[in-house]
């Protein structure tokens, strides 16, 4: 592409995007600290988890805020505007996602009470996740559209793992109602983590949005990938 | 959704200004009832091919048009056409305001006169009456209809020459840059009269304002050195250009 | 360093007392050769006035007329035998013919005030040679002290054609002349020109042909007037048969050297008409003559006026043309017709000014007056016409 003709308008285009990053990458951080705290009943990580989400919080303000002062001085079109736009919504997704992190580093500030939980699939689950917000975030940085499709569709899977996790947890809580606060934990750990996801694959549509100009949010993954090609047209 | 009559065809159109080609075989359809934008850099043949559509090149030396322009299926090209009447169904306002330096009643009832639409006196006074209104300036002049149209400020000026073309009861009005002398105010009067005015008239007009043309207009041609690039309407133009260079284009990526 | 460089602009150096003195020195130059212009037209004015001036006084005498049966025969018998020698002999010849038109006043005697000789006029003028004897001079001298003799306003220089006797010359003929020649040029130059400028501007196709055209026009606006009075010779004169000396010829050859005026003039004002103008009719469906007729030409007019005028003045001011057509002739007669010989008043002014007599400079000086005063008021006319011609469109 073209360098803009207004010098400024691009610089400032290159620096919302590399700030988005940027905050993309304390988010991934967040939530891989706040497992491994997690995993290892790790506290002091768990308290420096908590701690900087502030920080991100601080980066989504700034965001907002560059992306209102483009919005009304520069008049984006066409790409530039898509990318605010995607911008805006990315940043309320990280955000969202940075707090779920925080949750979980919550619960590790008080693993130790549950000597007995049954973390390991929670290991698991959290990789893919992490994957998942990782490829993300990649997609964005590199406006690959094919790594944000299969972000979507790798979704099914973890959606899938967290059933089969809730499932497992239900009968450990059947079993035993010593279980039962553990349990109560890591479904809700689980659920953090299946959220993220979510918010992983909204990354993914607007990286999408971004790039090919497609709104994707509502159908399937057949017709995206049509839509992306180009066979399809929007209507 | 209503089917979309299109009121102008254009066919393979090419022109040439003596040797050098302006126009490389355009094909287009403007739709019925909508404000069409051109844009492009300049030098790019917008003005050109609007241009085409009254036969105002024909008063050029060595201007050579070949395709087709159909006007509601009408050839206006066929040897046959009365290029004055053409004129009277397809009106013009252009980039600079030019009443004639004659009064502002003059101004409108020239064009009906000459027209034989109707004669001098009641009727008169009731159609220019009703262009003024239509063009939202007959507040501003209705106290002053026998001074010249020219004293006018550049705004009045430009609406004074919208109801001077809207007094023929054109089907189509070609609009050459209509606000580049304007102030904000006056340009969003004439944006909403446009948003008016489409109800009755189909409407083309060339901007070189992006926000403009994003603003007023349904569709949106892009031209690029003599080409049309893309057309579309104006809302997917400028969201999802299909065409890098309307891309770089609307986003200010100028070469 | 840009302060520095600010500061050495702003400080007088050698090269800007330089230049301002180059500057000073060509302010000079300039005022001067103003000055020196100037001078001329002073020095011609003062000159022409102060010789013309006293043309358009005459001295007259009062003297006892008795019309009687003889005086038809021999005129000299009107008066007594001094004032006989004094009165112009002009107006002595005049009698016979008054009486065969009023034979009433046969038998009456009257006190007339009537034009002097021409010598008296000169002597009283105090002009050197007025060829006054020494013994009419004591005469004139006494009757002037009686109050017999005086000067007083010559109407006749206005209401006289030429004559070979400077006190009855006036310049009456050659204006009529002036006048019907003019309105001649006018008649035909004037729609002619603007009809082939309204022509070559608004419809002529531009090709060869055309642009041919167009040089050669403006060449004939620059070749030597006199070219014009052959061409005219040889056309209207002998080929079409007109009249010599007439009006119409004169009228027609002026008619054909003003056209390359007025047909540049006219395109100058037809293309001073902003284009925009054009584009509005024509958008609004105006066909071609309509779009001429109703917009540019009431915008062109002040232009194709002051075009016309200043044409016109200069045919009205010219000479050489009319002397091949053969209007430089002494025609004492105003004429009747278009058809009949004809002078002009700057054809009158060159007569006078080949005349031996004297008396005739003055009349010469008289004649250029009237003649730059009638030019001074076309220009100042068309000057008028341009200024009103400024508006704002
Ligand atoms: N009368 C003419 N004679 C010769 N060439 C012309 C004429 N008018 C326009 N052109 C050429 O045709 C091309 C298109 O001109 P046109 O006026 O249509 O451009 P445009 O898109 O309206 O530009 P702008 O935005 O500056 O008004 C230009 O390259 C121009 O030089
Ligand atoms: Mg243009």
């Amino acid at each position: 592409m073209n360098q803009h003709t207004f010098k400024r308008f691009e610089d400032e285009l290159n620096l919302l995007k590399s700030k988005t990053v940027s905050m993309g990458g304390l988010v991934e951080k967040a939530v891989r600290r706040s497992m491994k705290a997690l995993m290892n009943y790790d506290q002091k990580r768990a308290t420096k988890v908590i701690e900087r989400d502030r920080a991100i919080n601080a980066l989504e303000v700034e965001i907002d805020e560059m992306t209102r002062s483009l919005l009304a001085l520069r008049q984006p079109a066409a790409s530039d505007l898509r990318l605010v736009i995607a911008t805006i919504k990315i940043v309320t997704d990280l955000e969202r996602c940075g707090d779920l992190a925080e949750g979980i580093a919550e619960y590790a500030l008080k693993v130790h009470e549950h000597p007995h939980a049954h973390m390991d699939s929670l290991e698991v689950l959290s990789d893919r996740v992490l994957q998942q917000v990782k490829s993300a975030l990649d997609a964005f940085t590199y406006d690959d559209v094919n790594a944000a499709l299969q972000t979507i569709e790798n979704d099914k899977r973890i959606n899938k793992q967290y059933k089969a996790i809730e499932r497992e947890n239900l009968t450990y809580m059947l079993e035993d109602p010593r279980y039962i606060s553990s349990g109560m934990m890591v479904a809700a750990i689980s659920k953090n983590l299946e959220r993220i996801g979510d918010h992983a694959v909204n990354i993914s549509e607007m990286v999408i949005y971004k790039v090919k100009g497609h709104d994707v949010r509502h159908v399937d993954h057949a017709t995206a990938e049509r839509l992306v090609s180009g066979e399809l047209d929007a209507e | 959704m209503k089917t979309k009559k299109n009121k102008l065809t254009v066919r393979n159109l090419k022109l040439w200004y003596g040797e050098s080609e302006a126009l490389h075989g355009i094909d287009l359809d403007i739709v019925s009832g909508k404000v069409t934008s051109l844009i492009g850099p300049s030098g790019c043949g917008k003005s050109t091919f609007l241009r085409c559509f009254n036969r105002m090149n024909d008063r050029i030396p060595n201007c050579r048009v070949e395709g087709e322009v159909l006007l509601e299926g009408h050839d206006i090209y066929a040897p046959d056409v009365d290029v004055v009447q053409l004129r009277s169904h397809v009106g013009m306002v252009f980039q600079k305001p030019n009443p004639f330096p004659k009064s502002i009643y003059e101004n409108i009832a020239y064009a009906p006169r000459i027209h034989g639409m109707v004669d001098d006196g009641d009727d008169m006074d009731e159609l220019v009456e009703t262009a003024l209104k239509r063009a939202s300036i007959w507040d501003e002049v209705k106290d002053k209809l026998q001074q010249p149209g020219t004293a006018l400020s550049g705004g009045q000026q430009q609406r004074l020459c919208i109801a001077r073309t809207i007094a023929v009861q054109p089907d189509v009005i070609l609009m050459d840059e209509p606000c580049s002398a304007l102030d904000p105010i006056a340009t969003a009067k004439i944006e909403e009269l446009m948003d008016e005015l489409k109800e009755d008239y189909t409407i083309v007009i060339v901007t070189h304002n992006m926000q403009q043309a994003a603003r007023a207009s349904d569709y949106t041609a892009y031209f690029y050195l003599g080409d049309l690039i893309e057309y579309g309407e104006t809302q997917k133009v400028f969201t999802t250009p299909r065409d890098q260079r309307t891309e770089d284009y609307i986003t200010g990526r100028f070469g | 360093m840009a302060e520095l460089m600010l500061k050495s602009a702003l400080q007088s150096d050698a090269r800007k007392r330089r230049r301002n003195r180059a500057d000073r020195r060509f302010k000079w130059y300039g005022f001067t050769a103003l000055v020196l212009a100037m001078a001329f037209l002073v020095f011609f004015f003062i000159d022409i006035i102060g010789k013309g001036l006293p043309a358009f006084q005459q001295a007259e005498m009062l003297v006892q007329v008795s019309y009687s049966e003889a005086v038809k025969d021999n005129y000299n018998l009107a008066l007594d035998k001094i004032s006989r020698k004094l009165v112009s002999r002009s107006w002595l010849r005049t009698i016979p013919m008054m009486l065969e038109d009023h034979p009433e006043l046969v038998g009456t005697t009257s006190e007339e005030w009537v034009v002097t000789d021409y010598h008296i006029d000169q002597f009283l003028k105090g002009h050197e040679g007025h060829g006054l004897i020494e013994k009419d001079q004591k005469l004139v001298e006494k009757l002037c002290e009686e109050g017999k003799i005086k000067l007083a306003f010559n109407s006749g220089f206005f209401t006289h054609g030429d004559s070979k006797m400077p006190e009855n010359a006036g310049i009456l003929a050659s204006a009529i002349g002036s006048v019907l020649v003019l309105l001649l040029t006018m008649l035909v130059a004037v729609p002619i020109g603007v009809m082939t400028a309204i022509y070559l501007e608004e419809f002529a196709p531009d090709n060869r042909f055309t642009q041919l055209i167009e040089v050669n026009i403006n060449n004939l606006a620059a070749i030597p007037s006199i070219l014009y009075g052959l061409l005219g010779l040889a056309i209207f004169i002998n080929f079409m048969g007109v009249p010599r000396s007439s009006a119409l010829a004169g009228g027609l050859t002026l008619a054909l050297m003003t056209l390359p005026i007025i047909i540049i003039a006219t395109r100058a004002a037809l293309r001073a008409v902003p284009e925009t103008i054009r584009e509005a009719a024509y958008g609004l469906g105006a066909s071609n003559l309509q779009t001429v007729w109703d917009h540019v030409l009431p915008l062109a007019k002040p232009g194709i006026l002051t075009g016309a005028i200043i044409g016109l003045a200069q045919a009205m001011g010219e000479t050489a043309p009319l002397l091949i057509v053969g209007m430089m002739a002494y025609i004492p007669e105003a004429p009747h017709s278009i058809l009949e010989a004809t002078t002009v008043l700057p054809a009158q002014v060159y007569t006078w000014s080949g005349e031996s007599i004297r008396a005739f400079e003055e009349r010469t000086a008289a004649g250029i007056m009237v003649l730059l005063a009638v030019l001074l008021s076309m220009n100042a006319l068309a000057v008028r016409l341009r200024n009103r011609s400024e508006t704002n469109w």
